[in-house]
């Protein structure tokens, strides 16, 4: 009778510490997996951060492109394209959960006339002349800054032109 | 005695348990391995969704260096390059579907010129260390660009009310002399691009195609985006009067 009663705690001994092993187990496994989700999440956040800098670089080239074909003989918004840099916090009511700066940078080109005419770089306040060809190149460049801290960018360039009418 | 004790309840139930907790874990890992593998799918679809952005900008790049390209050798689109000896422009053959032909419909196509080959722009732009380039833009967004551009040029039948490209037989009622063609003409560029990866594979292909046209009241002749296209099927689609463009 005592020897049976000995057994019985051995058994509901052994039980617990079986339970409390497969916790364990289970606990060492759930966290490693929640750690690969928390990797997965980042990567997707990361990844999310660059379609909306990519898309706010886009956008910023496109109004670039509407301003450069502004009709007008003087070609005065193609003339107001320069260097700039601006941060975005928000688009609309969204905040988003990194500001990306979005940085201009321009570099303009004209026509030099010959008998194989070719474009060679051009002062950037040189004064706009209707009949001659320019152009200028911009690159918007993104910046952002991740959730481990490292900076990321996307740079978008384009070729923009006036608009002579 | 030894059977007795191999049949306990103390065996049956660490059976349980641990087949238990396989379940458990099972299901868990099975539950983690579908999300992280709809998350890497949502990151490659993301990615490729940025490619293709870009590839559609590095075909549009192409297309603006080409009108630059035009507007600089503008004196000698119809002229020198139409007439006499070792024409740039010959005529597409009906039969032709590669690139830029292909893109006019088989019944009109034997009335567009064609230069064979792509555009080689190295003789017109000049980058900041002063060398000859082909492409004003070589990277974009972390990917390779490589664009080639292609060109269509339409000598624009102006008897025709909808403005069709003259075709062969009636060329030489359209009378192009030693000095070229003397009527309005049309070119549509096409540009084909390629993002190339950091492993130097193709990543994504983008093609765009856009009409530039002079402006015919510019003395100067400014080659200017015409606002509209022609169609496939041979016909100019402007919004507004071709001639006040």
């Amino acid at each position: 009778m005592a020897t049976a009663k000995f057994q019985l705690r051995n058994v509901r001994g052994s039980s617990l510490l079986d339970g409390l092993s497969a916790v364990v187990v289970l606990s060492i496994g759930l966290l490693g997996l929640a750690g690969l989700q928390g990797r997965v999440q980042n990567m997707a956040a990361a990844a999310e951060n660059g379609t909306v800098a990519l898309e706010l670089a886009q956008s910023r080239l496109e109004r670039l492109r509407g301003i450069a074909s502004e009709p007008g003989r003087d070609g005065a918004g193609y003339a107001r394209i320069g260097n700039s840099r601006e941060t975005v916090a928000a688009i609309g009511d969204r905040h988003l959960d990194t500001p990306i700066s979005l940085q201009v940078d321009v570099a303009r080109f004209r026509l030099e006339a010959g008998a194989e005419s070719h474009y060679i770089a051009a002062a950037a306040d040189a004064p706009f002349q209707v009949d001659l060809p320019e152009f200028k190149r911009v690159t918007v460049t993104a910046t952002w800054t991740g959730k481990n801290g490292a900076p990321h960018s996307v740079a978008l360039p384009g070729i923009l032109s006036p608009a002579v009418l | 005695m030894r059977r007795a004790r191999l049949d306990t309840p103390f065996r049956q139930r660490g059976v349980a348990t641990l087949i238990v907790a396989l379940v458990l874990i099972g299901i868990v890992s099975a539950l983690s391995l579908a999300s992280l593998s709809y998350g890497m799918q949502d990151r490659r679809a993301i990615a490729d969704d940025g490619a293709a952005r870009l590839a559609q900008e590095a075909a549009q790049a192409g297309l603006d260096q080409g009108l630059q390209f035009f507007r600089a050798r503008r004196g000698e689109i119809v002229s020198a390059w139409l007439a006499g000896t070792g024409a740039y422009w010959e005529r597409c053959s009906a039969a032709d579907t590669s690139l830029p032909c292909g893109i006019a419909a088989a019944a009109v196509r034997n009335n567009y010129f064609r230069h064979a080959k792509a555009l080689d722009m190295r003789t017109a732009f000049v980058d900041a260390d002063g060398a000859s380039t082909q492409q004003l833009i070589a990277k974009m967004g972390g990917y390779a660009v490589d664009y080639d551009v292609y060109a269509l040029l339409c000598l624009v039948d102006t008897r025709q009310p909808d403005r069709q490209c003259i075709g062969a037989d009636d060329l030489a009622t359209e009378n192009i002399s030693a000095d070229g063609f003397g009527g309005p003409y049309a070119i549509t560029l096409v540009s084909r691009s390629t993002l190339t990866g950091e492993d130097g594979k193709p990543v994504q292909h983008a093609i765009a195609r856009e009409t530039i046209a002079p402006r015919a009241h510019e003395s100067d002749a400014l080659l200017g985006v015409v606002p509209g296209s022609w169609s496939d099927a041979g016909h100019l689609d402007t919004h507004g009067n071709y001639t006040a463009l």
